[in-house]
């Protein structure tokens, strides 16, 4: 079984691209605010995008 | 495989961690931060909303092939890991790249800038190799059409994880106003 949130009748694409940035640039705010804004946070967040940079390049057309 | 592994990462981390030693050592750490926001938030609206205006900055060197042709297969493992390892000479597809280097010019001194940029080149190179050993399994046929379409996905996601950096280096720069 399949569901799509966005298409005919439904939310338009748009206004749910809108939706998730907003929802991860709060996600960072909230990650940097636990972390005391130490940079702790920003830190880790750098090794996840290295890491999934790293990997997602084999996937580059 | 663990030679694999070897030679994307160990490479990559010295590499990474002499940048970081020169990033660390300069005055840049609230000007990194700066930018971090804006370089984050405006490559990543653009990734998640698939208009890429911008390139991601980048080099468009390739391996030359008498790098690798005629030569012993170890030693062209451990070509391509020496140079696709660290990730600074060749094409990067991803905006995402781009940004750890700024990133490691936030740390702040050059013990943490070191300690970041060699965890970032540990998590790159072996990143790289893991997907180099992925797709060495013969099931992992290459379709040209579901190879775009997984490009298309890794940006949407490089994008929203650059988001996510956007809105920490936005707080993290609120905190040092503070």
């Amino acid at each position: 079984m399949t569901w799509r949130l966005a298409g005919p009748g439904r939310l338009p694409r748009q206004a749910l691209t809108a939706a998730a940035a907003t929802t991860a640039v709060a996600a960072g705010l909230a990650v940097e605010w636990a972390a005391g804004g130490l940079a702790v946070g920003l830190g880790g967040l750098a090794v996840l995008v290295a890491a999934a940079n790293g990997f997602a390049k084999a996937y580059s057309p | 495989m663990a030679l694999v592994v070897a030679a994307y990462t160990l490479p990559a981390v010295a590499v990474w961690t002499v940048l970081g030693i020169g990033l660390g050592a300069l005055p840049l750490a609230a000007a990194a931060l700066v930018l971090t926001a804006i370089y984050a938030g405006c490559f990543g609206l653009q990734e998640v909303a698939g208009r890429l205006s911008l390139p991601a900055p980048g080099s468009r060197w390739q391996v030359p092939q008498t790098m690798v042709l005629g030569v012993s297969g170890r030693r062209r493992i451990l070509v391509w890991g020496a140079i696709l390892g660290p990730g600074f000479r060749t094409r990067n597809p991803y905006a995402g790249f781009g940004l750890l280097p700024i990133v490691v010019a936030t740390a702040g001194g050059v013990r943490a800038a070191a300690t970041l940029a060699a965890l970032i080149g540990l998590a790159h190179g072996s990143g790289r190799a893991l997907a180099l050993l992925r797709d060495a399994r013969p099931a992992a046929a290459a379709d040209p059409m579901r190879l775009v379409l997984t490009a298309m996905y890794w940006r949407a996601f490089d994008g929203f994880a650059l988001l996510v950096v956007a809105g920490a280096a936005m707080t993290a720069c609120a905190y040092q106003l503070a």
